[in-house]
């Protein structure tokens, strides 16, 4: 150990922590190779920020607090296109449904059919537009606040609430329509 | 056509207000013009119960743990790169 006053030692970080953050990391982005990138980008973050570590948190605490700064980062390089929000294939003029939202089969008693809901959910996800993506992933990081998403993402509120909006009338009718 | 039985017939509106509710405070008059709408509106009626469901499957996806795990080649570049980086 070169430094006597460092409260963590990075040669055993790769081992103890580069499985724990890239388990973190895959199911907020939803791609392998960002995912691998962002845990690359954290510990060189780490290496540079080390010096300021005082082992007030553990070690996996404060490297995941770099971890998610990172994927807030990425989110915000990626320059995401605002999608058209005027066109609406779920309502009529004067708010009505185009159609009838259908009962989707959940049973909230049976935890094994409702996993397999989930993995048609996750499909249902990854259809989402990219943006729209990134809210959602961004409002389960920890639930991010409202304004916190809003800035990260350069929207104003009032597009935030249209796209979780929007989203999870996709999300319904994508269910409907595939687990019906 | 009254603005409250305009209101009262926006569906649009009714489930933009469902979502909103779920993450952030409505105040009273959009509280009220929701619960009317849900009184004589079995579609969102629907829609709530469904989507309320959607966000708790959304909670657990976003939260369940990943078992996929870094390849050895990956870690093992990530720990020469941090190595080069120490030695600086």
């Amino acid at each position: 150990m070169a430094d006597k006053n460092l409260k963590t030692d990075p040669n055993l970080w790769v081992e103890l922590y580069a499985d724990k953050l890239y388990g973190f990391v895959l199911k907020k982005v939803f791609s392998e190779e960002l995912a691998k990138d962002l845990v690359q980008e954290t510990f060189l973050a780490a290496l540079q920020g080390m010096h300021g570590f005082k082992g007030e948190s553990t070690e996996l605490t404060w490297l995941t607090a770099i971890l998610k700064n990172k994927i807030i980062d990425s989110y915000k390089k990626k320059k995401l296109p605002i999608e058209q929000l005027t066109d609406d294939v779920f309502f009529e003029n004067y708010g009505h449904w185009r159609s009838q939202p259908l009962e989707i089969g959940i049973n909230e008693s049976n935890y094994l059919e409702n996993k397999e809901l989930g993995k048609v959910l996750e499909q249902c996800m990854k259809k989402l537009p990219a943006l729209w993506l990134t809210v959602f992933s961004l409002k389960y990081v920890d639930d991010s606040s409202t304004e916190l998403i809003c800035s990260s993402l350069s929207l104003t509120a009032a597009n935030y609430w249209v796209i979780v909006h929007r989203s999870k009338l996709s999300l319904r009718a994508c269910l409907q329509k595939h687990w019906l | 056509m009254g603005e409250m039985e305009n209101n009262n017939r926006d569906c649009k509106k009714a489930t933009f207000l469902i979502e909103k509710g779920m993450h952030a405070q409505l105040n009273i008059s959009e509280k009220i013009n929701l619960q009317l709408h849900l009184f004589s509106c079995s579609w969102c009626r629907t829609y709530q119960r469904q989507s309320k469901y959607i966000e708790t499957m959304l909670g657990n996806l976003f939260n369940q743990p990943k078992r996929e795990k870094l390849t050895d080649d990956f870690k093992n570049d990530l720990q020469l790169l941090i190595k080069e980086k120490l030695n600086k």
